[in-house]
């Protein structure tokens, strides 16, 4: 019979153990900022952009995926949600653009009319992409979970988090050979 | 003495981590229309750009310590994951239980804080591996560099985010609703500081 100090410790190492798995899978993006570190920081719009651009991803990420999660809510609300969130990335995109330029010449950094349409191109299409692609991963892995008989629930969230904060830092190391 | 032993008990037996974490994000996503989004996404966005800058500010320290852009990521999603379980974990257990506030904060922070160090060592040890295989970099500095980060940022963040949330309650605004795109500038902005203030100390 288990005792319950026995039972507490487990529920803790289990804890502790899922927490930093989930966590360290997010590494995979550091991995690739740390990579191309010598080019990105110099790129001082880019460096400005990295924390926003990588916790809305984990913001619309859980958004995305707690509704396709749930099959009461599912069907009549994932057009809504598709349009509530197409506008709110244009706000963000907008307000991104705008306000990392403008932090960025607080920074003393030289825009050139080349790199403000580079950084505002890659703002655009890394956002827009990101969260398309969060849409359609997390129907995919919704059908793949139904079809094992999984309850999504327990995977959908952390899974389209993880995946998603892993291309965005990844689009992120991509872009500093463009500028 | 009994009766918060019972209480104590009664905290106990609730779940710990991931049940929270999924009615954290439920509760969230409950509403689906534009304005919420919008306006939680335009704190979100101001707030991170404002730790993007704090970043740009610091990143000479912080790229002294070779692999320390790798912990970065790791480091900040670890936070932002058992402060959502704790702010969740209070919102629903000051809610439900007869034990005391200030016994639900506690036990629930000491628990967050417990895991967030041991689970800081591990994600310190994998980076540090990932950073030495890869760039050369020092294990026992990554790892040094993930546990004492992550412990400053709990002890500054878990206090803060409960106090926050009591005070949301309070004010009878939906804790759910606000504390998201809260805790994850304030953690953002605290670990940015505090990993280029340990950089700088590890070298």
């Amino acid at each position: 019979m288990v005792n319950i100090e026995t039972r507490k410790k487990s529920a803790l190492s289990f804890v502790v153990l899922t927490v930093a798995a989930a966590s360290s899978v997010s590494m995979i993006g550091g991995l690739g900022i740390e990579a191309v570190e010598s080019k990105l920081l110099p790129i001082i719009p880019l460096v400005i952009a990295l924390p926003a651009l990588n916790t809305m991803v984990g913001d619309y990420a859980t958004v995305i995926a707690a509704h396709a999660g749930n099959p009461v809510e599912r069907d009549k609300t994932f057009r809504k949600l598709a349009l509530a969130i197409s506008k709110s990335v244009l706000v963000n995109i907008i307000l991104m653009i705008s306000l990392g330029t403008t932090l960025a010449i607080m920074r003393n950094y030289e825009f050139t009319v080349s790199i403000f349409i580079k950084y505002a191109l890659f703002i655009g299409s890394s956002i827009s992409l990101t969260v398309a692609f969060m849409f359609f991963i997390t129907i995919a892995i919704d059908r793949l979970l139904k079809y094992k008989k999984i309850n999504p629930d327990d995977v959908l969230i952390p899974v389209v988090t993880s995946i998603s904060d892993v291309l965005m830092l990844g689009l992120i190391a991509l872009a500093t050979f463009f500028f | 003495m009994e009766a918060y032993k019972n209480h104590l008990g009664e905290i106990q037996k609730h779940p710990k981590h991931w049940a929270y974490v999924y009615e954290h994000h439920r509760r969230r996503v409950s509403l689906v229309s534009t304005k919420p989004i919008v306006l939680s996404q335009l704190f979100t966005i101001v707030a991170s750009l404002f730790a993007g800058y704090l970043l740009d500010l610091n990143k000479e320290s912080i790229s002294l310590i070779a692999g320390a852009f790798i912990l970065l990521p790791g480091i900040v999603d670890l936070e932002a994951s058992l402060t959502g379980a704790l702010t969740a974990k209070i919102n629903h257990q000051t809610a439900k239980l007869k034990a005391p506030n200030w016994l639900i904060v506690s036990y629930s922070i000491l628990f967050s804080l417990t895991v967030s160090i041991f689970a800081s060592l591990i994600i310190g040890l994998v980076g540090g591996l990932i950073g030495y295989l890869i760039f050369s970099a020092s294990i026992y500095k990554l790892v040094i560099l993930s546990v004492v980060t992550t412990s400053i940022v709990a002890l500054i963040n878990f206090p803060l985010m409960s106090v926050f949330t009591l005070l949301v309650q309070k004010l009878r605004i939906n804790p759910d609703n606000v504390v998201g795109p809260v805790q994850s500038s304030v953690i953002d902005i605290v670990a940015i500081l505090a990993v280029a203030v340990v950089a700088k100390w590890l070298i």
